[in-house]
């Protein structure tokens, strides 16, 4: 029991000493994980600025104001007057249908 | 003995220092000094919240947000400022005097040069490699349509803290919605300025602001946009308006007003453009005016359409006398004709048969006297005189529009009660509001009141279908469509009597009349070529209420 007990006391600075190794490097590895996460996050900032960007561009392209004038330099005009097709019969107007 | 005293009490004092020293360190000065410790083992990131966007009722963005930057100086770090003012000033679009000026700033360690400057610009000075010279994002308001719909939608300036702040219109009305709220984050850091992931760490998440679509259609608001421009070009008018609104809902399709401004630019512009029209400017209705008295009076069962009156000449009230339009008399007429022919004469007739306060029931009935409820900033109503203080001339005046003001969008309201069995709606421009997680709350379409019953409304729609079929605005009207609608000129008044050259022409009707899908209110102030609504704001009505037929796909009658 004794002889149990000296070998383990005797062992406690080797346990101390690897502990202190092991949070090293362990402080270390993170250290540089923040490093990384710092990275990831500008990534991420950045990918939304283009995203952002694009989304402008799009909307921008989009714009009636912009396709009027696209329209207007590939010669396209405004129709004169307006052609339906009619299907079916032509219903009773509401406003002389509803009983008074 | 003494020198033991002498010890003892140096030691007390060097103690008694001792103690008001630390406690000048731990307690007056500790939040400072905590406060600067922090700043050099913490690493604090503010986290903006992104404004929230406007979308038309199809999705398409009215005012969304663009990438731009805050461009600083640090003057102590800058060597040669008069090159520097001389080389960013023109790019900054400030005066180059003026740059050197806050640039040689004596003791500033940081100093703004300019807000919200746009990427293309930014790039370029970066290009130039100027040590001193640093950029913040700093996002401002895009505007895909540029100028469209402008005085509906307001604009972002700043604040008392040069925070982002929504002005007028939507912009002003939801700005704690639309603005969100800034978070931050703070984290340990090592020397290098990289976060220590076993520190210490506070991270509060920003919420960003919420959207909204709206019930506007871009369509439509070009639509009316470019019909306005036109018009006014047409007729010569010095300001003009044009209001669209879907009748079953009360939701606001468009709003169209001259002049405008830029609301990426405003501060280029007059001040007193910033306010829109539509909701807070007035104007007498004159005889659009008509067929809301009408209605009361068929509702009360005063008259009923085919009531024969006799227009047989000028009516006196008390000591003025009330002529029709043109001076002509018809002799007999039905109601029907006194809105086709609008005549003054005949609305003093109906006027007296519905009594003073049956009309004055009807006029705050209709909402008249009180705003609307529309989410637009500047909303205002003008004051209506108290019920005790009409007089007879009053009425009979008001019974034909003038010496009564309203607003456009209270006119518009009113009168799409008739296109909707009665029933007067709060118009609003919002339809939806999505929050930054994509989760959807809507806004119902929201009933006031029933002014008058779903066959009252019937029979003005009728009437006032036989106004545009048969009244002086006839040649303008579509082919084939049956629209129900009313012109209105009133004269302007200025220093207390009215001035006969200068007249607001207006027309407000909807269409199709049998299934109404918009109410329109078309105003022209001072039109040149003609003082007349049936001449000026009723082609205008009709040239736009075209497009809206054929853009809603409505097919003509053969």
């Amino acid at each position: 029991m004794m002889n149990l007990l000296r070998s383990i006391a005797k062992s406690i600075p080797l346990v101390v000493v690897l502990l202190i190794v092991i949070e090293l490097v362990w402080s270390n590895t993170l250290v540089g994980s923040g490093r990384d996460v710092r990275s990831i996050d500008l990534a991420i900032a950045q990918l939304r600025q283009e995203n952002e960007v694009l989304a402008q561009q799009v909307a921008s392209a989009s714009a009636l104001t912009t396709i009027s004038v696209h329209a207007k330099e590939m010669g396209f005009v405004a129709p004169a007057k307006s052609q339906f097709v009619m299907i079916g019969g032509a219903e009773l107007p509401v406003a002389i249908a509803r009983p008074q | 003995m003494l020198r033991i005293w002498t010890l003892f009490i140096l030691i007390i004092v060097f103690f008694t220092a001792i103690i008001f020293r630390l406690f000048y360190w731990q307690i007056i000065r500790g939040d400072d000094l905590r406060s600067q410790a922090s700043a050099q083992y913490n690493l604090e990131l503010t986290i903006p919240a992104v404004r929230g966007t406007i979308a038309d009722v199809r999705g398409s963005p009215l005012a969304m947000n663009q990438q731009a930057s805050l461009v600083y100086g640090q003057p102590k770090e800058i060597e040669n400022k008069p090159m520097v003012a001389k080389l960013i000033a023109p790019l900054l679009k400030v005066e180059e005097p003026s740059l050197l000026e806050t640039l040689s700033l004596p003791d500033r360690v940081w100093v703004p040069l300019a807000h919200k400057v746009e990427t293309p610009v930014v790039d370029e000075i970066k290009k130039m490699n100027i040590k001193g010279i640093g950029f913040e994002p700093e996002p401002k308001r895009y505007y895909p349509e540029a100028s469209m719909a402008a005085q509906l939608l307001g604009f972002v300036g700043s604040d008392q803290n040069g925070q982002d702040m929504g002005y007028f219109g939507l912009e002003g009305f939801y700005d704690r919605e639309l603005r969100g709220r800034g978070g931050s984050i703070q984290m340990e850091k090592d020397v290098q300025g990289s976060a220590i992931l076993v520190g210490d760490s506070r991270r509060t998440e920003a919420q960003d602001g919420r959207s909204l679509v709206l019930w506007t259609d871009r369509t439509v608001q070009h639509i009316a946009e470019s019909r306005l421009s036109a018009g006014i070009e047409k007729y010569g008018a010095k300001e003009g308006t044009v209001t669209i609104m879907d009748p079953k809902t009360g939701g606001i399709l468009a709003m169209a007003t001259y002049p405008s401004y830029d609301p990426a630019r405003y501060g280029d512009f007059d001040r007193t453009l910033y306010k829109n029209p539509i909701v807070a400017s007035t104007y007498e209705p004159g005889s659009t005016y008509k067929v809301l008295v009408v209605s009361g009076a068929i509702q009360e069962k005063a008259v009923k359409a085919d009531t024969i009156m006799n227009e047989e000449g000028p009516v006196d009230v008390g000591d003025y006398t009330i002529r029709t339009w043109n001076n002509q008399y018809h002799g007999p007429i039905t109601i029907t004709k006194v809105l086709e022919y609008s005549s003054n004469v005949g609305m003093v007739f109906i006027g007296n048969k519905l009594g003073k306060e049956k009309l004055l029931k009807y006029i705050h009935a209709y909402g008249f006297g009180s705003p609307t409820g529309i989410d637009l900033q500047e909303e205002s109503s003008p004051e209506m005189r108290k019920d005790t203080e009409w007089r007879d001339i009053d009425l009979a005046t008001a019974s034909f529009g003038q010496g009564i003001a309203v607003t456009p969008i209270q006119m518009v309201r009113a009168v799409g009660a008739l296109a909707n069995d009665g029933w007067l709606m709060e118009p609003h421009m919002v339809k939806e509001i999505v929050d930054s997680t994509g989760k959807k709350t809507e806004i119902k379409p929201k009933k006031v009141r029933q002014v008058v019953s779903a066959s009252t409304a019937d029979i003005l729609t009728e009437m006032m279908v036989s106004a545009v079929d048969l009244g002086e605005a006839k040649w303008a009207k579509p082919a084939g469509y049956r629209i129900a609608g009313k012109t209105g000129t009133a004269q302007i008044p200025v220093a207390g009597h009215y001035d006969e050259k200068k007249t607001i022409a207006s027309f407000v009707g909807f269409g199709p009349a049998d299934d109404p899908k918009f109410v329109m209110l078309v105003t022209l102030r001072e039109p040149q070529s003609s003082p007349w609504g049936s001449e000026t704001a009723a082609p205008l009505f009709f040239n736009i209420a075209r497009d809206l037929f054929a853009y809603y796909s409505l097919p003509a009658s053969p």
